[in-house]
């Protein structure tokens, strides 16, 4: 077992493999950017659980796990539906698709494309907004990672078709420990609309995903972000999505976690320009013996912006979630409206939820509320079905369904909502809705 | 001929205060009764406890629907079986559509019957005939289970229910409550439309007014737990006249 713990250890050594295997030629500024963040790694160290933010997530699975790069993976492709897609497999991009009518709206590169031929535009926005210097994953990531996509939305443009990186994990055949670090860098020019769909899956319970997303919104510009997580029950999944949002901008956000063992997802967003929204919408299954942690840090930066998070989780056998959910309202972010909402459904008595709000407040003129429920099926609603002949367990079933369809009703891109319906449905055992949905009603 | 429903000196506890303290009632199959009762009278406990709420506790007596004791039965058991009870507050469920309700319904009791599951089309041609009848949207599909309803649009959802699901005993809870008289005319309509030689419907209710639209073909007077009067319709008339006060009164003066 290595012992990599503590900060300052020789705590790079267990990355050795995958320092040798680095692009080479990188622009001056990567490399620093490199260097500064293995700096930063060794200095940090791995979170321990008297760091506050991560008090309810042991990370000992990752420190002391000897991780060898995960081998060139091969081109599966899982998704048919419309859509400027990205394959990235094994860390790598493998694929780039851009449908005639998206070509004039955006620039899609990988990073050997972005560092040799727009260095600049990388210099200016990559590795901006990710805070490396104070997350461990995030500075490994930055260390590590050998490829990335980089999407650019030019401005005033108005993407109908969603841009979806598919990101997936083929194990090696030895079952070996792998790890992979997925990156991405999606900048929304002035005044556009785009949905992003990130979509995880495959690995196995020696599979490691490490990832870091910067989202980049310029000034009204408007984007859609999903993230769908749905890889192997044992792999461990800490992906860090970072976003910053100008005046006037939105960003509505769809976090859901259907997958992975060890699972952090880190959402943090800085509300820079006034009258600036975002929205995080939260949904996370635990069973067996998964751990799914959300963690969401919104600076308010600015006056009059919006923030609004709803996160809602079901668990059942030993799964066990965790809500930490800090507001920050930095002085002068005059009519800050934010409010935070935490639900969870205990289907189990060794279901475990924990939820921790931290609001910080350094404006006077805001309205921040936090709220935290946590309960067991409702017996008015069971009744209600049970007297419509629909039998107790059919009418949990139901109301499990319906608690998670709360927030996938949201969600804008239609396959992204069918799929998960179908998948939700299927895993409380109910009757699809596909062939209702052929119906036309108005 | 047996008659649909027969309640036997029923006595209903709540949370360990007595409730019902004694009910006698007999509903004859095809007959269409009411109840009528002041404020906490027992009316609303006596309709839960028919459709079989849990934290109601029967201490004595007994229901027989059909002849069979209803108490041993589940809620869903008692549905499948053709008991359906018209909520005075139906229940909003968020997150499931009304159309995916209704399906989950109809299909739970044709299992039970032994009819095979509706198919989709089959499923929405049954459903435009019935919401045509109470004049409803077809929207309503679409939204989640009384979620956003309007009051009136919520106890039309009820009767909708109820004609899809074809009960053989109806039993209505204050469908009256928070209608306007238009709402009232609609629903109305809806229940007429279902009376039947085969059916029962208990209609319980505060106000004479609903049953100036559904016609009962007899009167009970449910005053502190116990069926006190019964009577032809006009006994709904009189009451409305003298009010409960009057009967409360006899009551008191017989006990003497």
């Amino acid at each position: 077992m290595l012992e990599t713990r503590g900060p300052g250890s020789k705590i790079t050594q267990q990355w050795s493999a995958f320092l040798r295997g680095q692009p080479t030629q990188e622009p001056r500024f990567v490399v620093a950017a490199r260097q500064a963040a293995e700096a930063a790694f060794s200095e940090l160290g791995y979170p321990l659980r008297r760091n506050e933010d991560w008090k309810y997530t042991n990370v000992a699975a990752v420190a002391q796990t000897a991780w060898q790069p995960a081998p060139p993976a091969q081109l599966v492709r899982q998704f048919d539906w419309e859509a400027v897609r990205v394959i990235i497999a094994n860390g790598r991009v493998l694929d780039v698709h851009v449908p005639p009518a998206s070509a004039n709206k955006l620039r899609i590169m990988n990073w050997h494309d972005a560092s040799q031929k727009h260095a600049d535009f990388l210099e200016s926005y990559w590795n901006r907004t990710a805070r490396w210097s104070q997350h461990t994953f995030a500075a490994l990531n930055t260390m590590l990672f050998d490829d990335a996509v980089i999407v650019h939305v030019l401005p005033n443009q108005d993407l109908d078709l969603p841009v979806h990186v598919e990101i997936y994990q083929q194990a090696n055949e030895q079952l070996e420990p792998q790890a992979v670090f997925p990156r991405i860098l999606f900048v929304l020019g002035q005044g556009s609309r785009a949905s992003l769909v990130e979509s995880y899956s495959g690995g196995s319970e020696r599979c490691f995903t490490c990832g870091v997303v910067e989202l980049i919104l310029e000034r009204g510009a408007h984007l859609s972000y999903y993230k769908v997580q749905q890889e192997h029950p044992n792999s461990i999944h800490i992906v860090q999505a970072y976003a910053r949002l100008a005046q006037q901008a939105e960003l509505q956000a769809y976090i859901v976690s259907l997958g992975g063992g060890l699972v952090r997802n880190e959402c943090d967003v800085r509300l820079e320009g006034e009258c600036g929204s975002c929205t995080l919408n939260g949904l996370y299954l635990a069973r067996g013996k998964q751990h799914i942690d959300n963690h969401t840090e919104i600076e308010h930066l600015a006056p009059a912006c919006t923030s609004y998070e709803l996160y809602k989780g079901i668990l059942s056998e030993r799964g066990h979630g965790v809500f930490q959910g800090k507001i920050y309202v930095h002085p002068g972010a005059q009519k800050t409206d934010a409010k935070q909402t935490n639900q969870a459904l205990l289907l189990s008595d060794d279901a475990e939820v924990d939820s921790k709000p931290q609001l910080e407040i350094y404006a006077d003129d805001v309205r921040c509320t936090h709220g935290a429920t946590v309960g067991q099926l409702d017996e008015q609603q069971l009744f209600y079905l049970q007297t419509r002949g629909i039998g107790r367990e059919q009418a949990r079933s139901l109301l499990i369904y319906a608690f998670a369809e709360d927030i996938v009703s949201r969600i804008q891109v239609e396959p992204v909502r069918l799929q998960l319906e179908d998948l939700l449905l299927a895993e409380e055992g109910l009757p699809l809705e596909r062939e209702l949905r052929r119906l036309s009603l108005p | 001929m047996q008659p649909m429903l027969e309640i036997r000196d029923l006595h209903v506890q709540v949370e360990g205060k007595e409730i019902l303290k004694g009910v006698n009632l007999v509903l004859p199959v095809g007959q269409v009764h009411a109840i009528m009762g002041p404020n906490g009278s027992g009316k609303s406990t006596l309709a839960a406890v028919l459709a079989g709420r849990e934290d109601y506790e029967v201490t004595q007596g007994e229901i027989l629907y059909q002849g069979r004791s209803l108490l041993e039965l589940d809620p869903e058991e008692r549905a499948r079986e053709g008991v359906f009870l018209a909520f005075q507050y139906p229940v909003e469920i968020p997150g499931v559509t009304n159309m995916y309700f209704l399906r989950a319904a109809v299909n739970a009791i044709r299992k039970h019957r032994g009819l095979p599951e509706l198919d989709a089309m089959d499923f929405l041609q049954l459903v435009r005939e019935k919401l045509r009848l109470l004049r409803m949207d077809e929207s309503l599909l679409k939204r989640s289970v009384n979620e956003g309803f309007s009051g009136g649009e919520k106890k039309r959802n009820e009767i909708l229910q109820m004609a899809i699901l074809e009960p053989k005993l109806c039993i209505m809870d204050e469908t009256d409550s928070g209608l306007d008289i238009d709402a009232l005319r609609v629903v109305a309509d809806g229940v007429n439309s279902l009376r039947s030689p085969e059916r029962s419907i208990l209609v319980i209710t505060h106000y004479q007014r609903l049953l100036n639209y559904i016609i009962p073909d007899q009167v009970h007077v449910l005053v502190d737990g116990r069926i006190v009067r019964s009577g032809p319709k006009e006994l709904a008339l009189e009451l409305e006249a003298k009010g409960y006060g009057w009967l409360e009164q006899q009551l008191a003066t017989s006990k003497l």
